[in-house]
């Protein structure tokens, strides 16, 4: 086991090197660069940026240098002195512009993530005990739409309802006055009704993978031999049910925690720029528009080695319930 | 008899004498005994907090005119700010030099109370304001503009290829010199007649941004060690990125992020804002201009600003009346219809506005092909000529803009003293025949499928390249356009190129032309810019024009100098000129010289003028003039005094 | 010796299975249909996702007009009622609308005008195309009769476009371009997790750390960057491919990691021994021996995959680099009423979306049906 743990982390290494540079040069491959965009933005607001000008502000960010030169410089800064550099676009050091949105992101990855627990298990438990039932075609039908519906238009529409109809505040989690606030009865009242929007279409998007993975599951265990055992040995149907079959069914949702950690970090880029959430996700979609070559490097290679540590927590996690496994 | 009009004569002499100073001397020698200010800051100086306000007020206040009445002190005013740069928006506070009254029509004096100009316009003194003081309470002096010259402008650290083209002339930057505390002069080895104009826009501002007894302690030069401290603690290596994100010039984000860093501003900042979601910006006590009453501006309290990083929710917001005064890419004529059906619960209403742009879509040919045969075709002007009558623009402006603004060419908005007719009405008329007949004169021969063919036997194609995320509706123009275009045997192709990539493909061989906004071509703006009206994707001509008269241009795409028609140098030999003019008439006859060439040559096809502008305003905010004007050399709508506007507290 | 188990639902006689073949007798394919004809959903889903693609397929017979005809006094109409009767008889028509523009409110105000009708037919005529991009015609199965009226089912957008023709052309793209992609994802994903499987070692851990890999880089930096790096003069036809090439480029790898798993259980079969034995090539063995074992789970991953495609076509349009005007896909004309000007005064824009989120979950039930299905032996 240690030695299967040891060699896994020593793949890790060439991994991660691998996925930086890919990423770097993904990074750079729309034409054009950081200087390109900013001129751009400031031509659209009526400013004329003169040649001599642009060359000027590539000086300052070191893009002159060629490619190789900015990737040795980022990477050496970051493993040497543990530091990412400099964001281009808000001349702000790397770590300080993603810390300050971290706080956020893991709340609503956290409390999207139970939402979609709390909404998919009774879903597919029920969905696979009463098989081809109408009551299994509605609930089904329910726990897809938010599948279905792209949620970029859905967060849209019910920003502008809640605008119509409720008369509330939108953008962010919480109205004007409650932004500075101390906590208070009104202000949790007032984060509820500001995050029921981005927690229902991003937990209505993830129930259906789930429900399915769990009803198709629980429907394998349900034939099983040990389970008509049981039955005619008398145990009622809900004890039956959540013994046995539904914990083996749980173990795919273990294998999946890697993207669980991916998605904490990153979130749901789409909906949070939509919904005017200051989350980590807008973030690095704006830096890989703009080119913000530090700023989105040092994102992507967080956010691969989340994933490539979430695969071997989840890998080993399962090892360990499952010993069939660990026996291969 | 003779007593009798001695008497009269002596009269009218006293009074005269009386009326003289306040009639000849103009606004700003309004007689206060005693000034009045907000009840708020009067608490303080009982308390012993704050000096009274004499004598933070200099010897001199501006004296600014409110648009309707004297105001009431106290309110708030809301404000969306997007997550980039705080300054952006043009109504953020405006305390250049000098700066442009509303009308936009004349200079007229700020934190500079008189100037003198040499006869020659090469050397500009100007004289500050006696008393004058920063937001901390310490003196404005000449050696904040000083420090400004030389530890920041001239600082190759933070601006690697000079100072800023307003301080630069014949390729020599100016020199600057104090003169004495209050007086500060800008030498120019060649006449800079156009200097004043450019102190008034944005970029101006940088000249009294800097405040010496604080910011000191960030230059390089003057502080070394403590920058190498402050630097690490930051985790910066490079001295240029680190002080634009720790202090800042005009343009970056972190120029109002310091409370501590002293501001002439009429509101400062009490924290720093980055990362916030919501936060204000106070009155500011040394604030120095007054109404004509005597009261100290600024009426309005504090200005709340709000994060709004998506547009659309920025509309919601703005519906929602959290804008006092809504931002520029959101009270667009597209979102009119929304704004209208939101008036009673948002609680504002519309404020027109006149836009200092001239056109709504622009379409620049690439003169300077690569492909030779594709560069004279392009060059021909009866090409041009027979593309703009082959187009219907009243039907794609009722299409696209349901019905607002007119047919327009090129050129000066009709508002404008500068106004060319025959530019700007000239091959107008949707006329089929006539289209054909010019394009006959270019390319006679036709293929089999009716599309005109190069003198070389191939098929013609025509690429246009529009950046969608600017102006959405170019595409749809375009599409019309390539209809109309195709009737007449051209074969049009559009490229619609994101905003992430549309500069890149300008350079590819495979555009002929791209389209842009007329700007800037209100009031005597077009003198400002040195291409609004020569051709703008003629990147060759302009590299000569770089290499032979100093002229600069961005987006040359490294192409190498064409040596330009008769015409084009003599427009370049013009502008030259202009700069170099000292009066006004001058500078005008020079620019109607060169505009008359442009109109002879026809560079660009214009679609219409724009029009059904407005702001949308909040029904408690007052003292806000109508129409209100936008602008980027007039940087609208900021000369309108936003320290005059006051909310209305029974309307709130 | 005790009774062998049957499984709980086997019928105990011959007789009492299926009249024609039998159960016991019956191939696997007919198996798998009568357990996918139990799932109500699914039927219903295969249903509506062969009517969408038989529009899809037809898009310029089942339009009323073509996507870009404009009418410039018709921006933003709202949908007008269908009326079918017209003094007892089946005459169906729509009003015309008063059209003014008002200036303070920025946009044209329609009043419906009782007094005018526009006569709407079945298989009219209308603008001419090509079936299939063949046979030229010009009938339509609804429109107005003259083809000049304005007959906006589902009203106009901002050109005076009709919503309801541009969401069936619409069609025709969204639901073709999951195709190419999947194809492509089902080739590699098949081709290298087969590989991975049945070679096992080092092979198989190559192959695993290279998707590893591919899995860790986050895919909308790589859309955006392929996306950009799409030359300037391409049409957009060509684009719109080479965008399913981008999308399948990370796609394969869920499906691999699927395919190798069950190769793993696979191998250790006896038929596949004996193939080997009989010296059958590696390939051989794969694509002729196992593949058709597990292909109809296959068929349901791929079924499944198909909207996560077309949801991704929506997603990267509304990032801007996926297809953008003038192309008419879904995603276009969602990004199109991605707008508060859309949703607040003409909310008809977004019936396209109601065309996703259908075409959406019936290719979903259709996907679990078939999944379900797919093992009929359990």
């Amino acid at each position: 086991m240690a030695q299967y743990i040891i060699k896994r982390l020593l793949y890790m290494i060439p991994t991660v090197i691998g996925i930086s540079i890919v990423s770097f040069f993904v990074i750079s491959l729309p034409p054009g660069d950081f200087v390109d965009r900013m001129v751009s933005e400031r031509q659209q607001a009526g400013e004329t940026i003169t040649a001599e000008e642009e060359e000027g502000f590539r000086a300052i960010y070191g893009l002159d240098q060629p490619l190789p030169v900015q990737y040795f410089k980022w990477v050496s800064d970051v493993v040497l002195r543990g530091e990412f550099g400099y964001s281009f676009r808000w001349n702000r050091p790397v770590e300080e512009l993603i810390w300050q949105r971290l706080a956020l992101t893991f709340f609503l990855s956290l409390t999207t993530l139970a939402f979609i627990w709390i909404v998919a298990i009774p879903i597919g438990i029920y969905s696979a005990v009463r098989q081809y039932s109408l009551g299994d075609y509605v609930v089904t039908f329910l726990g897809f739409i938010g599948l279905a519906t792209p949620s970029f238009l859905i967060a849209l529409v019910l920003l502008y309802i809640s605008f119509k109809y409720f008369g509330q505040s939108v953008g962010g989690l919480f109205s004007p006055q409650y932004i500075d606030a101390p906590w208070s009865i009104e202000k949790f009242l007032d984060l509820l009704s500001h995050l029921w929007i981005p927690m229902i279409i991003l937990g209505t998007s993830g129930t259906a993978s789930l429900i399915r993975t769990l009803r198709a599951n629980l429907l394998d265990e349900l034939r099983r031999p040990y389970v008509t055992t049981a039955r005619t040995k008398g145990l009622p149907e809900y004890w039956l049910l959540i013994k046995y079959p539904l914990r083996h069914a749980l173990n795919p949702f273990v294998s999946s925690l890697n993207h669980v950690f991916v998605g904490l970090v990153s979130g749901e880029a789409i909906v949070a720029i939509v919904l005017n959430l200051q989350t980590t996700g807008p973030l690095l979609l704006d830096a890989l528009r703009t080119q913000d070559m530090y700023l989105a490097g040092s994102f992507i290679l967080l956010l691969s080695l989340l994933t490539v540590i979430g695969t071997l927590f989840s890998d080993l996690l399962l090892a360990w319930v499952d010993p069939r496994i660990r026996f291969r | 008899m003779v007593v009798r009009r001695f008497f009269v004569v002596a009269v009218a002499l006293l009074l005269l004498m009386t009326l003289a100073p306040a009639t000849l001397l103009g606004q700003d020698t309004v007689v206060c005994e005693a000034y009045n200010e907000a009840p708020e800051l009067a608490e303080q100086v009982a308390a012993g907090t704050l000096p009274p306000i004499e004598e933070r007020l200099p010897v001199n206040p501006r004296v600014v005119e409110p648009a309707e009445e004297i105001g009431q002190y106290g309110g708030a005013f809301y404000d969306l700010y997007d997550g980039g740069r705080l300054a952006e928006f043009r109504q953020f506070g405006y305390e250049n030099l000098v700066r442009w009254n509303p009308a936009g029509d004349e200079v007229v004096p700020n934190i500079a109370e008189s100037w003198e100009i040499s006869d020659d316009a090469t050397t500009y003194t100007f004289h500050l304001r006696e008393g004058l003081k920063w937001s901390d309470g310490e003196l404005f002096t000449a050696d904040d503009i000083l420090f400004w010259w030389e530890h920041v402008e001239t600082n190759e650290e933070i601006y690697p290829t000079g100072p800023y083209a307003y301080f630069v002339v014949g390729g020599e930057p100016a020199t600057v010199t104090k003169i004495d505390d209050l007086t500060v002069e800008f030498k120019f080895s060649r006449p800079h007649g156009l200097f004043l104009q450019l102190l008034s826009a944005p970029y101006g501002v940088r000249v009294t941004q800097f405040a010496e007894h604080y910011l000191s302690q960030f230059s390089k030069k003057l502080n070394p060690d403590g920058v190498a401290e402050m630097m690490a603690a930051d985790g910066a290596t490079e001295y240029g990125p680190w002080w634009i994100g720790r202090v800042g010039s005009y343009g970056h984000d972190a120029e109002y992020n310091d409370p501590a860093r002293p501001s002439l501003q009429p509101w400062i900042p009490t924290e720093p804002f980055r990362g916030k979601e919501r936060f204000s910006f106070v009155r500011n006590p040394y604030y120095f201009k007054i109404d004509s009453a005597c009261n100290q501006l600024p009426y309005i309290n504090e200005r709340v600003f709000s994060l709004a990083t998506d547009p659309e929710v920025a509309l919601l917001k703005t519906l929602d009346g959290e804008d006092s005064l809504s931002n520029d890419g959101i009270s667009t004529p597209t979102n009119r219809a929304v704004f209208f059906d939101n008036l009673e619960t948002g609680n504002y209403r519309f404020v027109d506005a006149i836009s200092s742009n001239f056109q709504t879509m622009r379409m620049h040919m690439k003169f300077n092909h690569p492909d030779a045969v594709q560069a004279e075709i392009l060059q021909n002007k009866d090409f041009r000529i027979g593309l703009s009558h082959a187009l219907d623009r009243q039907t794609i402006i009722d299409t696209v803009y349901i019905g607002q603004g007119i047919p327009f060419q090129d050129g000066p908005r009709p508002e404008s003293p500068l106004y060319n007719e025959q530019l700007s009405t000239q091959y107008l008329e949707y006329n089929v025949d006539l289209a054909n007949q010019h394009l006959d004169m270019v390319l006679p021969e036709k293929d089999a499928e009716g599309f005109r063919l190069r003198p070389d036997g191939e098929r013609f194609t025509f690429t246009v390249l529009a950046n969608q995320d600017f102006r959405p509706e170019w595409i749809d123009i375009l599409q019309f356009y390539e209809r109309y275009w195709e009737e007449v045997g051209v074969d049009t192709t559009i490229f619609p190129a994101s905003n992430d990539i549309w500069r890149t493909r300008k350079d590819e061989p495979d555009i002929d032309a791209f389209v842009w906004v007329g700007e800037n071509a209100l009031g005597y703006q077009p003198f400002l810019d040195n291409n609004t009206f020569t051709p703008e994707f003629g990147d060759g001509w302009q590299v000569w024009a770089n290499e032979n008269y100093g002229l600069g241009y961005g987006d040359l795409g490294g192409a190498s100098a064409v040596e330009p028609p008769a015409p084009l140098k003599r427009q370049y030999e013009l502008y030259t000129l202009l700069t170099q003019a000292v009066t006004l008439d001058e500078q005008v006859a020079i620019f109607k010289e060169l505009l008359q060439i442009s109109a002879d040559e026809f560079y660009s096809i214009g679609l219409s003028l724009p029009a059904g502008e407005y702001f949308v305003v909040r029904n408690d905010v007052r003292n806000v003039p109508e129409p209100l004007i936008r602008g980027w050399y007039y940087p609208g709508p900021g000369p309108v005094n936003f320290e005059t506007f006051f909310i209305d507290q029974s309307a709130s | 010796m005790a009774e062998a188990q049957l499984p709980a639902n086997m019928p105990a006689t011959v007789e009492q299975a299926s009249p024609d073949r039998g159960y016991v007798a019956a191939s696997q394919w007919k198996l798998i249909w009568w357990k996918f004809r139990k799932h109500r959903l699914a039927m219903l889903g295969g249903i509506v996702t062969v009517m969408i693609y038989t529009v899809a397929l037809f898009a310029d017979f089942f339009a009323p007009y073509m996507p870009d005809q404009y009418a410039s006094n018709f921006t933003y109409a709202p949908p007008q009622t269908l009326h079918l009767f017209k003094d007892g008889a089946f005459r169906p028509y729509v009003n015309g609308y008063k059209v003014e523009i008002d200036y303070n409110a920025g946009r044209r105000n329609f009043v419906v005008d009782p007094e005018v009708e526009y006569p709407v037919g079945l298989f009219v005529q209308g603008k001419p195309y090509k079936i299939l991009g063949l046979v030229e015609t010009n009938i339509r199965l609804i429109g107005p009769v003259n083809p000049d009226d304005p007959m906006y089912l589902l009203g106009a957008d901002r050109l005076g476009q009709d919503v309801f023709s541009r969401t069936i052309y619409g069609a025709r793209v969204s639901m073709t371009i999951g195709l190419v992609g999947v194809g492509l994802s089902l080739f590699f994903g098949i081709l290298l997790g087969g590989i991975s499987g049945y070679f096992g070692g080092w092979v198989d851990n190559v192959i695993q750390r290279l998707i590893e890999f591919l899995q860790s880089i986050p895919s909308i930096p790589l859309w955006i960057g392929l996306a950009a790096a799409i030359p300037v003069n391409i049409p957009p036809l060509q684009v719109y491919f080479l965008i399913t090439i981008i999308l399948s480029v990370l796609g394969w790898t869920g499906l691999a990691r699927v395919v190798r798993g069950k190769f793993y259980a696979l191998k250790a079969e006896d038929f596949v021994k004996a193939a080997r034995l009989d010296g059958c090539s590696p390939l051989r063995v794969i694509f002729r021996h196992m593949v058709p074992s597990f292909l109809s789970h296959i068929i349901a991953v791929v079924t499944l995959a198909i909207p996560g495609m077309i949801i991704a076509e929506t997603s990267l349009s509304f990032l801007g680099v996926g297809l953008r005007t003038p192309v008419v896909s879904w995603g276009v004309l969602l990004q199109e009423a991605q707008n508060i000007r859309a949703i607040s005064t003409a909310p008809w824009l977004l019936w396209p979306g109601a065309g996703v989120v259908v075409a959406v979950l019936a290719l979903n039930f259709l996907g679990d049906g078939l999944r379900d299905a797919a093992d009929p032996y359990s």
